[in-house]
Formats: structure tokens, sequence, C-alpha cells
């Protein structure tokens, strides 16, 4: 006979309470509505099992650190100077300088997928002074955004695990992908023009699971999701101290335009059939 | 099968908690947030010998609480379905 919490329950039903058990210890992290990346808090991340037929749902530290980190404090400071957080597609291998890229060994070793429900950009728009000249301060107007109809969706990511000498214990930690920003993101994200990479699922699964080449891996990286597959509120700006999305109206602030996302052609759009 | 629950706050002993559903595999739970007086706890719906179901904690260890707030999430999804 079986019992789980003092409850009798038959053997199927205890090793499958048993099975949850072991899937909620690495769970601690379901209760945050908005990842603020400068926390580096914990994030959900798959990672494919060694036979690569399956995938765990791990968490990771959110900004990467390269094992030659000596201590946390060190970490902070190198995810400070380099923002790790992201890395760009489009330099998955090769910088901007043509010289080999940081993330390459990843990129070829420890890719995973980043489970996100959304995302937050800022819009800056300009403020002005009193005799009408443009301040160097701009106002921020953060959005929420989502893909249409899904409650979740997945980023290339690339993981390290460095070892923590306070915590005595190797951490995992991540970065995601961006690439260049369709018509939406470049109106919300207007100071760099960028976005997160979401490409459609079977990329996802090409990427965590299979063993794809360079130039492959690079035009997954690169993959940009359209306009039309997004959906976009203005919110409260207190979501970085809350960790909540409260929609906001900002009464002098433009409304979207969205006429252009029938029409809208991207250089790396796979999500078109 | 019912949606999942967005985040809710449920009032227990005289504070709030707050509550979220996740699915994991094909199991659902619930995280129950005490904002700090106690440690966050997770709970399931089990099934006893009877088919009878019942709440518990996962892991095991925090069955009186899992019983009393589970009434509670129980009572605040029924509320809300009529």
């Amino acid at each position: 006979m079986c019992y789980y919490n003092g409850q009798r329950v038959t053997r199927a039903e205890f090793i499958q309470l048993k099975q949850l058990e072991k899937a909620v210890k690495n769970y601690d992290f379901l209760d945050v509505g908005v990842h603020n990346g400068f926390n580096y808090a914990p994030m959900a991340i798959a990672v494919a099992s060694d036979d690569r037929r399956d995938f765990d749902i791990q968490q990771a530290e959110w900004g990467y650190v390269p094992e030659y980190i000596k201590s946390r404090e060190e970490a902070t400071k190198f995810r400070r100077m380099y923002t790790t957080l992201n890395f760009k597609g489009e330099n998955l291998f090769t910088r901007d300088d043509g010289k080999k890229s940081m993330w390459a060994d990843a990129a070829r070793n420890r890719r995973c997928l980043v489970l996100s429900t959304g995302m937050i950009e800022s819009r800056h728009e300009p403020t002005f002074g009193k005799q009408g000249q443009v301040l160097k301060a701009t106002k921020k107007i953060p959005y929420h955004v989502n893909v249409v109809g899904r409650e979740y969706f997945w980023f290339p990511g690339l993981y390290n695990d460095w070892f923590d000498p306070e915590k005595g214990a190797m951490v995992r930690t991540v970065a995601f992908a961006t690439t260049g920003a369709n018509g939406t993101m470049k109106y919300i994200h207007n100071s760099k023009e960028r976005m997160p990479t979401i490409p459609p699922d079977e990329l996802c699964w090409e990427w965590l699971m299979e063993d794809p080449s360079d130039e492959r891996l690079v035009e997954i990286a690169v993959s940009q999701v359209p306009s039309k597959m997004l959906e976009a509120c203005t919110i409260s700006s207190e979501y970085r101290t809350s960790g909540e999305i409260t929609p906001q109206d900002y009464p002098d602030h433009h409304a979207l335009d969205s006429t252009f996302v029938d029409t809208e052609e991207l250089d790396f759009d796979h999500w078109r059939k | 099968m019912r949606a999942l629950e967005p985040p809710f706050d449920l009032e227990l002993e005289d504070r709030i908690i707050v509550v979220a559903e996740h699915e994991i595999g094909s199991n659902r739970v619930f995280h129950v947030d005490f904002k700090g007086w106690k440690k966050p706890l997770v709970i399931a719906v089990g099934v006893g010998l009877r088919d009878q179901k019942f709440w518990t904690s996962i892991p095991q260890g925090r069955q009186a609480e899992a019983e009393q707030i589970g009434k509670l999430i129980a009572g605040y999804i029924r509320a809300k379905m009529k």
C-alpha cells in the first residue's frame, strides 16, 4: 500500500506524484510575472536530454557568464560591461569586426530554448524644454508584446554552466538571440530597432534537438516574427518593481500603427508558409 | 479541460496570498505565494484509493495547508464558473 502525505493512493498515483515532486523542485520561478533582465533572475529554459529524444525544463540565470569568471562580484561586473542578456543572431559565429564570436562554442554545443510568455520593450519619445528645444532625456513608454494566440513561445538561447564560489555550486546561465526588428518592434523599441528572435516551432525544434550547420544556426537565430503575429499594449512603468503587468493608457501617446502588417516583408521571415 | 486560471488573490487568515496555476506535463499545480510570511507552497489534486480526490502539497509535508488552501482555490474557481 502506498501513502502520499498520509493519503492512501495506488502505486501508479504515488509514482505520478513523486514525478511531479521532481518537476516542481525546479520551479521556484513559477510565480514570476515579468522578468527584469538586470536582476539576473532565474528563468525557464528547455534543454535537450543527452539522447536528444526529449527535453527538460530547467531554470537558468538570465545573463550569460563564461567559466573563467571567478567570483559573483566579477560576474556582475562582466554582465554590466558586456550585457550578456542577449546575443545578436547575426554574430553567432563571427563578430562585426570579422573575429571569432564569444558565442561560437555555445552555439555548437550548448543550445537551449528560453520560455517566454511575453516581452517588454519601451518606446523612447523626445521631451522638450521650456523654449521648445529637444532635451537629452527621453520619455519611456513601456509595451507588453505577445504572440497572437500563444500562451508561451520560445527564443533560441545559449547557456553556460559557471561555478559560483559563494553557492559552492554550478549555476546555469543563459542568453537569448535578438534580430532586426519588424515594423511593430521598430516603432516600440525605437532606440535599438532590435527584437528577440522568435522562430516558428519547427525551427525551435531544429535549434534544440538537431545538429544544424553553422549557417543554418545563424538562419534560425535571425528569424523574424512578422508584425501581424504580434499584439502589443502599453503598460504601467511599475512593472520593473512590481513584477506585474498592468495595462495603462498614455494620453499624449499615438496609437500603434498596424496598417502595414499585411504587406510587411522581412528579410528573415520563416513564419511564411 | 478547464483553461488555466490566471493568477489570483485569496484571503487566508486575514492576509492576501497569490495563487498561480501552472501545467507541468499533464498535471496542473497551484503555486501559492504567501508574500513573505511563509515559504511558497505548491499544491495539486491527488486521487485516492477509492477515486476520491484530495489536495496534497508537492512535495509531501504540508498536508494541512494544502487542504486548507485547496478548499479556498476550489471555492474561487467554482464561484467564477457560476
